[in-house]
């Protein structure tokens, strides 16, 4: 098992080598580009989502462990100190498989798509060929420091360590806002782009917010993906003191999440404000046209999320004695939550287009039996949907003051908690990343049958905008792919610590009798 | 439980006749009904007696997954979809707005670059055509043109801010268009497509200033695509619904507009042969070689755009380069010069034989390959355009 995590270490560095490589390739792009069985545009749709989710782990993962780093070494709280641990040694191993599929994403880019690939790596050659690369290699080395270095640089260096880790997440944004320029030039690009500078083209409209949208959706994610780490070591564990410590972690990680979750709305919001206004029509294709069913199933995902964290905070005040008198009030929050959920997933109509398909007989009595009517209308439009949204987030906020009242009179022991709590916190983490993997394919898809917006048509015969359906399967199989890879990641910088008592960096001098 | 069932049975079917009778369509109320059954689900799962550890829970984990997998997927498909049939077609035709766009924009190019450098633009229709066409014989646009307009209309979306029959975006963000060849001419309609800044369509002046209509149509749409939507909004004359006049955008007056009797032709464009009506198989016809729309058309045949069978840049390369060994290399003056135009045409419509190059006669007209050749004539030069010199 060593083996293959020394493998895995050496996989960023092989990346790089075919990167540059590769980077040739570009240069003359070949007229019939290659064409792989399965559709090409499902391989790259399948290879890019996992690369950003994986991606999107290993930068939102490292913010809050730093964060709980310090609060650990401030404190002098070992658990806190451990949680950081634990969580770098499964993002390590998870940085190589970013590595692994970023470099498979930008072969099949060159392969497949050899024309829209050298326009963006021409305009943009100094982050392609530059910041990136460049960064890349300080992020690696920042990584496996970052790791390696943990046990080393404890007491009066523990501030370099901490300091390392602060880099390492200052570089990796750095890296995520330069990839995001090219994302969001995509869709919203500057209309005069063959005389731009550099920095217009990196500033179009929607790069901010597509770049504070994903900072903090990262937060989100790396603290549902810490909560479900915690919840499967948590059922997986055999000791009190285990199940202590992971009925913790998950504890933290869901707070974390949860919290910055709720913080997503306004972003998401300024995101799709600025799409309506640089072009209006690809706003409405989102919302109310071939996209209205994907924002169908966001409403669902969400409202699962909250209700789901809601549940999440009830098993956790359950187990705390004298917290059985806000047990009514938080009844009456999850039915609103649920109301609020309804009226947030009422569509203007329950139809996927924004006209009747035209096969339809009789389109007056279709739309009668399926669209509100004029006075209900306004149950579809934004002030109701925001509405929705603020009940929800206030209920999982109220649910959080219950429940830091009633630990302060009440008693209560970490490790006893129903293990149904531990599955809630899987189907946060898991509906993050089903929601990730929507919204990406929301992105992509927005641009309709452009490769990049009024610059570059797709002239292939997958342009279209694919069912919901469709869709529903892509993403599914790119979910499980990824907690697959994470569950190696976590097997892999967890479990064989732990069954490997001989490894020497697995004792944590400050961790005490957790690991006895 | 059985009388926690019925409570919720009880609630369910009081939000059913509520809604109903609030004015709900009955498909709403199922939905509020599903809320209410997972409403009491959840509650039955609040007040459960705490789970067992359960005794396999790598095993209970991955069923876990599974489970959330197939009811997302499930719910995926479960609400309303698309024809992706329907979607495939669209993508067809667009596909060739977009390479007819291409061509039209390099054949302006091309335009711009020869009166530049002086030269008689010989017998020039440009693809753009339907003003001069207009002036020259009024008739009729045929029920096929308008019905590739109405295409065009879905296409590219218009409904989403504008009604006709009532139909399209719900939201009030555009004017109704039933009129719309009521109370505009053919020019301002068209003009209004590819700048949305020329008038003030009245009563939408805040939408005006906002920048509302997308002025991303004339990069987006093929000559005859726009041609064909105008024929098709022209033809749309229902007084009954109020179409908005256009104003001035500098004085804010109504423009004075001559709303044409006979709705004008768009189709001009469609088959416009250049020239020359006798074409035969030993000399180029008069003024082809240099005439851009037969180039342009040229390489539509040359790249398999005109017809997918035939692709002379799969073996002689897109830009004269040969992608497969062995295929003529036409940047060579050489070569060219070497050819007269009826060996040209005989190899094209003949093939050499034993070689790759096969008889392409039985798949492309005469004119076709007259257009080839003249494209293919255009390698050797680096794209300008250039009278053969061995007739
Ligand atoms: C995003 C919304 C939007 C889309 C999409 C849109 N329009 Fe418009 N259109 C408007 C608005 C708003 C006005 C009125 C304000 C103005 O004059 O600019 C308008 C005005 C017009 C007018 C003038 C009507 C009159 O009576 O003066 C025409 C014609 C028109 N649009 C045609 C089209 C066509 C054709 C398309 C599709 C290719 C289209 N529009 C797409 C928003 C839109
Ligand atoms: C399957 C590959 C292939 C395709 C497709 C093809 N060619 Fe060729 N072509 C060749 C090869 C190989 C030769 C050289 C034959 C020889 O050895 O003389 C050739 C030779 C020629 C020649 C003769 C040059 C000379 O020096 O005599 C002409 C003219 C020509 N091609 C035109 C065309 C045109 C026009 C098209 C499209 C309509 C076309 N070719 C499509 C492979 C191809």
């Amino acid at each position: 098992m060593h083996r293959i995590r020394r493998l895995l270490a050496v996989v960023p560095l092989a990346v790089l080598v075919l990167l540059i490589s590769g980077g040739t390739a570009w240069a003359a792009p070949g007229d019939p580009p290659v064409t792989l069985p399965w559709g090409n545009r499902q391989w790259i749709w399948f290879i890019a989502q996992l690369h950003l989710d994986l991606a999107a782990f290993i930068l939102g993962a490292p913010i809050f462990i730093v964060i709980s780093e310090i609060i650990g070494w401030w404190k002098q709280d070992t658990r806190f100190e451990r949680l950081a641990r634990e969580m770098t040694r499964v993002t390590v191993m998870a940085y190589s498989l970013t590595a692994l599929f970023g470099g498979f994403f930008i072969f099949l880019l060159i392969g497949m798509y050899p024309k829209v690939t050298s326009f963006v790596v021409e305009l943009y050659f100094p982050i392609w060929m530059m910041l990136y690369p460049v960064g890349f290699i300080i992020e690696t080395v920042l990584i496996y420091t970052y790791n390696y270095t943990w046990d080393r640089w404890q007491g009066a260096r523990k501030v370099w360590h901490i300091v390392t880790g602060v880099l390492l997440n200052i570089v990796g944004t750095l890296i995520m806002f330069g990839q995001n320029a090219i994302a969001s030039f995509m869709l919203t690009p500057i209309q005069d782009y063959q005389n731009a500078s550099l920095w217009e083209l990196i500033n179009n409209p929607t790069w901010w917010p597509l770049n504070i949208h994903r900072f903090i959706a990262n937060i989100t994610f790396g603290g549902f993906i810490c909560g479900m780490v915690a919840a499967i070591m948590f059922l997986l564990a055999k000791r009190d003191e285990e199940r202590a410590f992971y009925d913790w972690m998950g504890f933290i990680g869901n707070f974390i999440g949860l919290f910055s979750f709720a913080m997503l709305a306004l972003p998401g919001y300024i995101f799709g404000k600025e799409i309506y206004a640089y072009d209006a029509s690809l706003g409405i294709y989102m919302m109310s046209d071939r996209l209205s069913m994907y924002f169908e199933m966001q409403g669902i995902l969400i409202g699962t999320s909250y209700l789901i964290g809601a549940y999440y905070i009830w098993t956790s005040m359950r187990r705390i004695t004298k917290s059985e008198r806000f047990a009514p009030f938080m009844k009456v929050g999850f039915g609103l939550i649920l109301l609020a959920n309804a009226i947030w997933i009422t569509p203007r109509h329950w139809f996927a287009t924004m006209n009747p398909p035209a096969t339809v007989e009789n389109p007056d009595l279709f739309i009668r039996l399926r669209e509100l009517p004029a006075h209900l209308g306004f149950l579809a439009l934004m002030p109701a949907k925001n509405t929705a949204a603020f009940a929800s987030i206030l209920v999982v906020f109220i649910a959080y003051v219950f429940y830091f009242v009633s630990i302060r009179r009440g008693e209560m022991t970490w490790g006893k908690i129903n293990p149904t709590s531990q599955f809630a916190l899987i189907y946060l983490a898991f509906a993050a990343i089903w929601t990730m993997g929507l919204m990406g394919a929301v992105r992509e898809l927005a641009r309709k049958y452009y490769h990049i917006y009024l610059v570059m048509p797709d002239l292939t015969n997958e342009a279209y905008t694919p069912t919901l359906g469709f869709a529903s399967l892509m993403i599914t199989l790119i979910t499980l792919v990824f907690f697959a890879l994470i569950g190696l990641s976590i097997w892999l910088g967890l479990r064989t610590h732990v069954a490997e008592p001989e490894a020497q960096d697995v004792s944590i001098p400050a961790t005490g009798g957790s690991h006895a | 439980m059985l009388k926690s069932f019925f409570i919720a049975l009880v609630v369910a079917s009081a939000v059913f006749l509520i809604t109903n009778f609030i004015g709900f369509p009955v498909i709403f109320s199922w939905v509020f009904v599903g809320f209410v059954f997972i409403g009491w689900l959840f509650l039955l799962l609040l007040d459960a007696r705490p789970m067992a550890m359960p005794g396999r829970p790598l095993l209970s984990i991955v069923i876990f997954f599974l489970l959330a997998s197939s009811v997302l997927f499930l719910i995926g498909n479960f609400v309303p979809q698309y024809d992706p049939r329907e979607e495939i077609a669209k993508v067809k035709r667009l596909q060739s707005n977009f390479v007819k766009k291409e061509l039209a924009a390099q054949q302006e190019a091309l335009q711009a670059e020869m009166e530049a450098a002086g030269m008689q633009v010989a017998a020039a229709q440009p693809i753009t055509t339907t003003e001069e066409a207009t002036a020259a014989a009024p008739q009729a646009p045929s029920p096929e043109l308008i019905a590739a307009g109405e295409t065009v209309y879905n296409d590219f979306e218009c409904y989403n801010c504008h009604k006709i029959g009532g139909k399209g975006g719900v939201k009030r963000r555009g004017p109704a268009l039933d009129n719309v060849g009521g109370v505009l001419s053919a020019d301002l309609v068209r003009e209004k497509i590819l700048d949305p800044t020329v008038f003030i369509a009245e009563g939408f002046e805040r939408e005006y200033d906002k920048g509302v209509m997308p002025d991303t149509y004339s990069v987006q749409m093929a000559p005859d695509s726009v041609d064909a939507l105008v024929a098709y909004l022209m033809s749309l004359q229902d007084s009954s619904v109020e179409t908005p006049r256009p104003l001035d955008p500098d004085t804010g007056e109504p423009l004075q507009v001559q709303v044409a009797e006979a709705a004008p032709p768009a189709g001009a464009a469609e088959e416009a042969p250049a020239a020359a009506p006798e074409i035969g198989t030993e000399h180029m016809p008069e003024g082809w070689w240099t005439d851009p729309e037969i180039i342009a058309k040229g390489k539509e045949v040359y790249e398999g755009v005109a017809n997918p069978e035939v692709n002379c840049s799969a073996c002689h390369g897109r830009d004269g380069k040969p992608v497969l060994t062995g295929a003529a290399d036409f940047r060579d003056p050489e070569l060219v010069a070497g050819l007269s135009d009826t060996e040209w045409f005989n190899k094209v419509a003949n093939g050499v034989p034993d070689t790759p190059m096969t008889a392409w006669g039985e798949k492309l007209t005469v004119e076709q390959i007259w257009q080839v050749i003249a494209y293919q004539n255009t390698f050797h030069t680096g794209g300008k355009p250039e009278v053969h010199q061995n007739p």
